[in-house]
């Protein structure tokens, strides 16, 4: 790793430049170095679940589809067509056999293919439809019902990519027992703009539990799922820890010898949670009591894997505007009604409705705006609070027991920095 | 959208008019009353069964026109109970919601407002009233966001007055251009 001294990030001071935040040309960089070669989440299995779904998604500013073609693989290809650029795809979601351009009619198969351009006969014999397909990514991947796509050839494997978060992630985003069954998104994405840089979701999703005094009014409010609490059902001790690409980790570290007593407002969501539970403990014995909370896979993939359970594209939507899509899941096999209860409660948590969230929204926009004092260019962003670390058997790499810490911020601005070559 | 109901021939009776100014008079007294920020006594609008429904529209095919948002066992913006309604407006009074410390300064226009049928519910009389709505949010030194949508509220008639207890907001935008819905649609 690289320990400069840069103006923009000052490795060896811990601060940041707030010019980071806001300034253009940066933002085009990222586009470039960060958004264009790291492996980027666009979507989840469950929501193309047969050939011919797809799902209208993203990747950085550019819109994606991505397919279920008939070999069953996912595919991601940009939705922009060859001929002159216009949409193929005008659908948030649904089931095709070809994306059709309402321009000249050139349509193309669930693989991204040209399969028909109107009057043939009138193109050369040079014109070679397999040079004429929708722009695919160079690589997808599907890792534990997420899906994954990357414009970067030379990208690592996804599973490389991970490094450490792979196995908390890989149960974080599994069903509550630790097994192996799946979980579904539900339907609908929360699609909203956020006057914001995306660099501030992504501190929050993976490194900033020192934010947690932001939602004091969520928590007198009490809409945690028992009587009584908080914003949420206790949890553990938080513990923090980063990876070298940049990926931030939370875990929490709780008991496996008692039961949890989650979930009591609903009785039939507290049986599930409860006998998922006595399972997880069976299956993964001390290892259970270290799961996953919340996560940031660099550069813009947020995860809260507990309560609420969330998948986050921070999409970039130019330097101050951040387009968030907020996806929720839930084990597939629970009952519905434990499925509807979560759902109301997530819901009530999260996004622009959610009653913790919308302040997060609050302080992610006017600390956009703080970035952009002219006065205050001089003044750099603080990221220096350090808890020391220790190691865990159960959470990779050097771990921050107390979590007010800025440690997994520091990692994500030294990747950030490493991938923009300073 | 459900499709409008057809109209009989039948001329409204004086008993038709005299509900729909009712209600009339009772949901713009509803929007007066959070607009001028008087939260707990807003509340009292609402039947302890209500649900406050705000789902999410989406792009879709033609014929899948009428269908085009979140339905029951799907995500939405907002779907609250009684408990989830009642703890928005207590989070607001603690004074340290920073989404609304300071208050947002917000104005509900409901307009086309008219009775769609009115039913005999298991408690009571159910006037089912459809309207429109717009509701303007600003804040701080911004100009602030609008949201104009088509709203369905289900109203019971009860010895304590009328009383919502089914609200179903469909928004026109598929992408929210609001930060957040802090304030109450």
């Amino acid at each position: 790793m690289n320990t400069n001294v840069h103006p923009l990030v000052d490795r060896r001071r811990d601060v940041v430049s707030r010019k980071i935040f806001h300034d253009q040309e940066i933002y085009e960089q990222e586009m470039d170095l960060i958004f264009r070669k790291s492996w980027l989440l666009v979507g989840h299995e469950s929501q193309i679940p047969n050939v011919g779904d797809f799902f209208l998604s993203r990747m950085g500013e550019d819109q994606v589809i991505l397919s279920r073609s008939k070999d069953g693989k996912a595919n991601v290809f940009l939705n922009t067509c060859r001929h002159k650029g216009m949409r193929v795809c005008r659908y948030d979601e649904g089931n095709t056999k070809l994306f059709y351009c309402p321009y000249h009619a050139w349509s193309y198969d669930l693989n991204g293919d040209l399969k028909g351009v109107p009057e043939k006969e009138n193109f050369p014999e040079s014109f070679d439809r397999k040079d004429w397909g929708l722009r695919k990514v160079a690589k997808v991947a599907s890792f534990r019902g997420t899906i994954w796509a990357t414009w970067n050839p030379d990208a690592p494997s996804f599973e490389d990519y991970l490094g450490d978060a792979k196995e908390g992630l890989w149960y974080g985003l599994g069903p509550w027992d630790g097994g192996d069954g799946e979980v579904e998104v539900y339907g609908g994405v929360q699609k909203w703009n956020i006057p914001c840089n995306w660099k501030f979701v992504s501190e929050n999703s993976g490194g900033d539990p020192l934010h947690n005094i932001s939602h004091m009014s969520t928590d007198l409010s009490k809409i945690g799922p028992r009587e009584g609490v908080g914003r949420r059902d206790p949890f553990g001790e938080l513990l923090l820890t980063s990876t070298r690409n940049g990926h931030g980790l939370i875990y929490e570290k709780v008991p496996v010898d008692k039961p949890r007593n989650h979930y009591q407002l609903s009785k039939i969501t507290s049986e599930y949670f409860e006998d998922c539970w006595r399972r997880r403990v069976a299956r993964l014995g001390e290892k259970a009591g270290s799961p996953l909370v919340l996560a940031n896979i660099f550069p813009n993939a947020g995860f809260h894997t507990q309560q609420p359970r969330v998948l986050l594209m921070a999409h970039p939507n130019g330097p101050r505007s951040c387009q968030a899509w907020r996806m929720f899941f839930v084990d597939k096999d629970a009952p519905q009604e434990v499925k509807d209860y979560l759902r109301s409660y997530y819901i009530t948590y999260s996004g622009p409705g959610g009653m913790t969230e919308q302040d997060d929204m609050e302080n992610w926009n006017y600390a956009s705006e703080g970035a952009r004092v002219r006065e205050a260019q001089d003044l750099p962003f603080s990221y220096v609070a350090d808890s020391g670390s220790m190691s865990d058997p159960f959470i990779p790499g050097k771990v921050s027991k107390w979590w007010m810490t800025e440690r997994n911020n520091v990692a994500f601005y030294q990747a950030w920095a490493d991938r923009m070559g300073y | 959208m459900d499709m409008p109901k057809e109209r009989s021939g039948a001329a409204p009776t004086i008993d038709d008019l005299l509900l729909a100014r009712e209600v009339e008079d009772f949901l713009y007294k509803e929007a007066d009353t959070i607009d001028s920020r008087h939260f707990e006594e807003w509340l009292s609008f609402f039947a302890d069964d209500i649900r406050y429904w705000v789902p999410i529209r989406k792009n879709l095919p033609f014929n899948q026109r009428f269908e085009d948002a979140t339905d029951d066992h799907q995500t939405a913006w907002i779907d609250d109970n009684r408990m989830s309604l009642t703890a928005r407006v207590y989070q607001i009074m603690t004074k340290i919601h920073w989404a609304e410390e300071p208050l947002s300064r917000v104005s509900h226009l409901v307009t086309n407002v008219h009775v769609d049928r009115v039913e005999q519910g298991e408690r009571g009389q159910e006037i089912v009233v459809k309207s429109k709505l717009l509701v303007h949010r600003s804040r701080m030194e911004e100009a602030g966001e609008m949201i104009v949508g088509k709203r369905e509220d289900r109203i019971r008639r009860t010895d304590e007055g009328l009383k919502i207890f089914w609200r179903k907001i469909l928004i026109d935008q598929a992408t929210l251009s609001a930060k957040n819905l802090s304030f109450f649609l």
